[in-house]
């Protein structure tokens, strides 16, 4: 543990010397710079200057007018083939249903099913009864049976 | 896929799946309507949803491609685990999903959503599991 203590302690001091010498070399240099003198070389040849225009055509609607090369470059094939399967509009198959009223019988014993199993069974208990045996469950049933309007829920476009 | 077939196997196990693991995680039941009907999707979502048997505590997720709508409907029951902000919430995650193309992704997710936000406490203090 000391040994490496005083190891490290000996190579600091033997980097100390080139880096503070060359931190003063670097501040003096900066120090004592002149600025740039550098003219424009005799041997170029003399061109008018550029106008507003000119410049903004330049600057601006090459890389514009490239950037719209590209993004049509990328949309005109999805164009060309139509609408992708399953985006929507091509909707060419029979309606789908998962858990539909067809299969609840036959899913019979799939644990995820027993709430539902117990709630069609009727047995008045603690979910709501379809033939309503208490007062309070039977005005909820009523009033779900007349109008869906109490269903909740949110929707969305696309 | 085979023509005529809207979802891969793949795809529709996994909506099988994600609606079991939805159901497991609730005390609800889930459903999913993938179809076109032709009708307003709002009404044609209510009447598919209150036609299902246990229709109180029922989730119907419905999906009209062409029409580009989803509705998810809650019965009166589920609706009191599983409030409307929770449901807007669940259907402008699948909203994205399926404005990217991506039908059966949208669906998956969104019926974990649905499990997540409607799952029923854990009581911690009880021996009944």
């Amino acid at each position: 543990m000391r040994t490496t203590t005083a190891g490290v302690a000996r190579a600091a001091g033997l980097l100390a010397g080139p880096v503070v010498m060359a931190v003063t070399v670097a501040g003096a240099s900066v120090a004592v710079a002149s600025p740039a003198s550098a003219s424009t070389p005799t041997a170029w040849p003399d061109t008018d200057a550029l106008s507003t225009l000119q410049a903004v055509l330049i600057f601006g609607g090459i890389p514009l007018a490239l950037a719209a090369l590209i993004a049509l470059l990328t949309i005109v094939p999805r164009l060309a083939n139509g609408p992708q399967p399953g985006s929507g509009r091509a909707w060419w198959g029979e309606p789908l249903w998962f858990g539909g009223p067809d299969e609840l019988g036959a899913a019979d014993g799939q644990p995820a099913l027993e709430p539902a199993g117990a709630a069609d069974r009727s047995t008045g208990a603690s979910l709501v009864p379809a033939g309503g045996s208490t007062a309070v469950a039977g005005a909820e049933q009523t009033s779900v049976a007349t109008s869906n309007e109490q269903a909740g829920g949110a929707g969305a476009r696309w | 896929m085979p023509a005529g077939e809207p979802f891969t196997f793949d795809q529709r196990r996994g909506i099988e799946r994600a609606r079991r693991d939805a159901e497991r995680m609730s005390e609800l039941t889930f459903h999913v309507y993938v179809g076109a009907t032709g009708e307003e999707p709002r009404s044609a979502a209510r009447a598919r949803q209150a036609a299902l048997p246990s229709a109180d505590t029922a989730v119907l997720v419905f999906v009209d491609p062409s029409a580009r709508a989803l509705e998810i409907v809650t019965g009166p029951g589920a609706q009191q685990v599983l409030d409307d902000s929770a449901c807007a919430l669940v259907a402008l995650s699948m909203q994205t999903s399926c404005a990217a193309g991506d039908l059966a992704g949208g669906i998956i997710h969104g019926l974990y959503q649905l499990g997540d936000h409607a799952r029923r406490p854990e009581s911690l203090h009880t021996a009944q599991g």
